[in-house]
């Protein structure tokens, strides 16, 4: 191999790092990053005739960056359907457009950098030429460094973010993870890191063409993403496999051959595991001592953001919230009030618009009409993910787990991280330390309110999967984790959906919400089973038809004639 | 006027081959919400068998005798419905099992799935074209003699442009291959499963109907749709290994633009994107660099701004 192929390799492996931030960490599939490797190379050597090099390449990486930041309002909104299609279409009307305008000397499609390059500072009293042993010393760096970077970022909150947002949109807003916003970054950074492999491969081959850079690329790049798998070095084995097979076969048969392997290597449907269909429980309870806790074993209750100044009014107030679909009012004009320190059961019979309720207080559904005030802040059109980090976040019916997932790191996907806490932790910033612990604590917090502190503690003997838990544990997990977003307000939809009755799993869930409750959460409950919504809530209301019908303490609720009619049919 | 004529029916024999192609990638995307992005690379795969297998690699230039003209007519569908069953068979069926049948309009695993098996199929094919002719460009004559049909190779329009003698038969027989697939998919008893299936794919099973058969059925008519798309635009435009995946992106477009799923609609917007783009280029500013471009702009515009077609959504979900 000489040194000329192994940096024109190294290149490609930046790019394919980039790539793989979106296929492999995110699961967005993009089939266009011979685009961004395009607008790398493309605008180095149109920028290099006006300015020095190294600022005609750092502006081609940063525009190729901040077009896709600017194109990805759209492209996030997108389904990965969609998204496939969009960047497929993308690659090939950049080549056919470089070959229809073309862009180099004299009429020609390629473009060209004068070689040797030399990178020439007279302010600096730099005059050097860049020769194939720094070409390839530069080379290695970017991808080291690129490397280095995507090991830490997998390691740290923005990995779990990635983790969730893959697994599924609705799940990752629900824990308060900007789908839209994460989306957008990592497709930038793809980009981005195309074009470095751009500016590499110009600076390097002095010349680049359309076919260079179009569809056989974005494919072989894809292939190497695929077949390299989901690990920080991934894209490392797949740019060697690659280069392997285009020894042994032509470049399209080996992409395509590639490409499959990849998906035989990745069992397509594999990469979300589903909560059990709920059923009866399997599993005793494992025996033996609860362990103490980090903490000694004391609850650090801190304050739930969101929360009343004071208890009197309430941590959320909802007035006339009204939804029609079509001409059918699901909601007509409900009044609620949730108060921090108490559990507020909704029932109501099937179709009576409990869910339609829980997902316009979390803001997965509009109101067609109707306020909703969190302390006093009124929340309008907030979206999902919003609400959660102001402070409502809800639990969906479904169980929902990430897939290879230990106990604590499906906690601590939902614990309130923002870009710039990610950033702290990928530049290793001192206070990320901070940041870490401060994540810890609201993980064991989370998991001691929910009784599952034993699951998660690392290496004990019992299972720390949470695939491989059963599914009464999975419920309690769930709720961990909407306690582990620090709402004020948490809205449960059916946490005792498949924990069978009578068991000690019923057991275990009303204490869960009862010190949910009295940690300081206010907590609005749906549940069917009434044994469960009279041992575990302060009120209760009845919801049929989309009104609410009586409301007050369970005993009262439950002995109201209106209910049982409702309930009975009379 | 001459060159108004000369646009629109240079466009329309376009168009009505993105008809073609657009009908069948919307059927099959209305079916099991996957987006058929091999599809374009069976119309190039279709003709390329049977150039293969009835006039061998060596370019033929004289005019076909009846047989082998007949075999083309009747192995290029043919081998474009058996490709497109294959790749049900090896992509789609799996993808779509995997997560559900409502896996194509979801998210992650199962889209990747089945896009990358797709493009994967699309390289295979264009590598084995490539293998097959190494030219640059192969020319295939006309076996269906539509020049014979219009009375000359050139036919003279009014106002004093020229097109080529084969195209206005070609927009007829085109049309109507296309309208008699449309009300044939509409009305058919398969049609009807088709459009229970697209629907609500439980129901339909609850009602007794065979998805898988419904869905073999349907890759093999957008097979056949393609094969015909093949027969008629190869004369035209000699057969490359990328014509296939450049008239697919085109019909996707197409197939957008009328609404995913809409079959109608895409035969309509195949007509007019095809028209448009031949409005394109004979604008002399303009010109035929653009021929490419513009439509591949148009359905990276169009899926950006709204994925499911320019048609409201709700319409887009059922077939019809």
């Amino acid at each position: 191999v000489s040194l000329i192929e192994l940096t024109a390799d190294l290149w490609l492996l930046v790019a394919a790092i980039g790539l793989a931030l979106a296929v492999q960490q995110t699961g967005l599939p993009v089939l266009g990053q011979g685009a961004s490797v395009a607008a790398g190379a493309y605008g180095t050597a149109l920028l290099a005739p006006l300015l020095p090099l190294p600022l005609a390449a750092a502006l081609a990486v940063l525009l190729a960056g901040v077009a896709v930041q600017l194109l990805g309002a759209a492209a996030t909104r997108l389904t990965a359907g969609a998204l496939a299609l969009g960047t497929w279409a993308l690659t090939w009307l950049v080549r056919e457009g470089l070959t229809a305008f073309p862009l180099g000397e004299g009429g020609a499609p390629e473009v060209l950098l004068p070689q040797p390059v030399r990178l020439v500072s007279p302010s600096l009293g730099v005059a050097a030429t860049l020769t194939p042993g720094w070409q390839v010393a530069l080379a290695a760096a970017a991808a080291v460094t690129a490397l280095g970077l995507t090991r830490r970022a997998l390691r740290g909150p923005l990995g779990l973010q990635l983790a969730a947002v893959r697994a599924g949109p609705a799940l990752a807003s629900t824990l308060g993870v900007d789908v839209a916003a994460r989306r957008r970054g990592v497709l930038a950074v793809a980009a981005a890191l195309g074009a470095l492999g751009g500016v590499g491969m110009i600076v390097l081959q002095g010349v680049v063409g359309p076919s260079d850079v179009g569809p056989l690329l974005s494919l072989q790049l894809l292939a190497a993403v695929l077949v390299g798998g989901r690990a920080w070095w991934g894209p490392l084995v797949g740019i060697a496999v690659l280069k392997v097979a285009l020894v042994v076969a032509d470049p399209s048969v080996a992409a395509a051959l590639l490409l499959a392997g990849g998906l035989l290597r990745e069992p397509i449907g594999g990469l979300l595991a589903r909560g059990r269909v709920p059923g009866p429980e399997e599993d005793p309870p494992p025996a033996g001592d609860p362990r103490p806790s980090r903490h000694g074993g004391s609850v650090r209750v801190d304050r739930p953001r969101g929360a009343a100044a004071a208890n009197a009014t309430p941590a959320l107030r909802a007035r006339g919230l009204r939804v029609v679909f079509g001409g059918l009012s699901a909601l007509d004009g409900v009044n609620l009030d949730l108060h921090a320190g108490q559990v507020h059961a909704v029932i109501g019979p099937n179709g009576s618009g409990k869910t339609t309720l829980l997902r316009v207080l979390a803001g997965a559904l509009p109101a067609t009409t109707g306020s909703i005030e969190l302390s006093g802040r009124v929340l309008g059109r907030l979206a999902e993910a919003d609400r959660v980090r102001a402070g409502v976040a809800r639990s969906p019916q479904r169980t929902l787990l990430l897939a290879g997932f230990g106990v604590r790191r499906e906690v601590e996907v939902a614990t309130p991280t923002g870009v710039l806490a990610g950033l702290r932790h990928l530049l290793g910033a001192r206070s990320a330390r901070a940041d870490a612990t401060a994540r810890a604590d609201a993980v064991d917090e989370a998991l001691q309110l929910t009784g599952l502190t034993e699951r998660g503690l690392q290496g004990g003997a019992v299972p720390v999967k949470s695939a491989a838990m059963p599914t009464r544990e999975q419920r309690l997990l769930q709720l961990a984790r909407v306690a582990a977003t620090g709402a004020a307000v948490l809205l449960l939809d059916e946490p005792a959906a498949g924990v069978a009755g009578g068991g000690a799993g019923l057991a275990e869930l009303t204490s869960a919400l009862r010190r949910l409750a009295e940690s300081g959460r206010a907590v609005l409950l749906i549940e069917h089973d009434m044994r469960l919504v009279s041992a575990v809530a302060d009120r209760v209301s009845v919801l049929v038809e989309g009104r609410i019908v009586a409301a007050g303490s369970p005993a009262d609720v439950l002995a109201d004639p209106a209910v049982r009619t409702a309930y009975l049919g009379g | 006027v001459g060159v108004l004529l000369q646009t629109l029916v240079s466009g329309a024999a376009a168009g009505v081959v993105y008809a073609l192609i657009a009908l069948g990638a919307t059927l099959l995307a209305g079916l099991v919400r996957v987006l058929p992005l091999a599809h374009g690379d069976l119309v190039a795969g279709g003709t390329g068998v049977a150039v293969v297998l009835v006039l061998g690699t060596t370019p033929v230039a004289a005019a076909l005798g009846l047989g082998p003209a007949l075999g083309l007519v009747v192995v290029t569908p043919a081998a474009s419905a058996a490709l497109s069953v294959v790749v049900y068979a090896l992509v789609v069926r799996p993808a779509v099992r995997s997560d559900g049948p409502d896996a194509g309009s979801g998210d992650g695993a199962a889209a990747l799935g089945w896009a990358v098996g797709a493009v994967a199929t699309g390289l295979l094919v264009r590598a084995g074209l490539a293998r097959a002719f190494p030219r640059d460009a192969t020319a295939v004559p006309d076996p269906l003699r539509l020049a014979a049909l219009a009375g000359g190779d050139v036919l003279r329009l009014p106002g004093g442009a020229t097109v080529p003698g084969r195209l206005l038969p070609a927009i007829a027989l085109g049309l109507l291959v296309t309208l008699a697939a449309e009300r044939l998919l509409v009305r058919s008893r398969f049609g009807l499963a088709a459009r229970a299936v697209s629907d609500d794919p439980v129901a339909a099973t609850l009602v007794g109907i065979d998805i898988s058969r419904v869905l073999v059925g349907a890759f093999a008519a957008a097979g056949l749709l393609a094969g015909a798309a093949g027969l008629l635009i190869v004369p035209d435009h000699p057969l490359t290994s990328e014509t296939g995946v450049l008239l697919g992106l085109k019909a996707f477009a197409a197939a957008l633009l009328g609404g995913l799923g809409s079959l109608r609609g895409a035969v309509l917007a195949g007509l007019l994107l095809g028209v448009a783009e031949s409005a394109v280029v004979a604008v002399p500013s303009l010109g035929p660099a653009y021929a490419q471009v513009f439509a591949l702009g148009v359905l990276v515009v169009v899926v950006a701004l709204r994925p499911t077609g320019l048609r409201s959504a709700d319409r887009a979900r059922t077939m019809v």
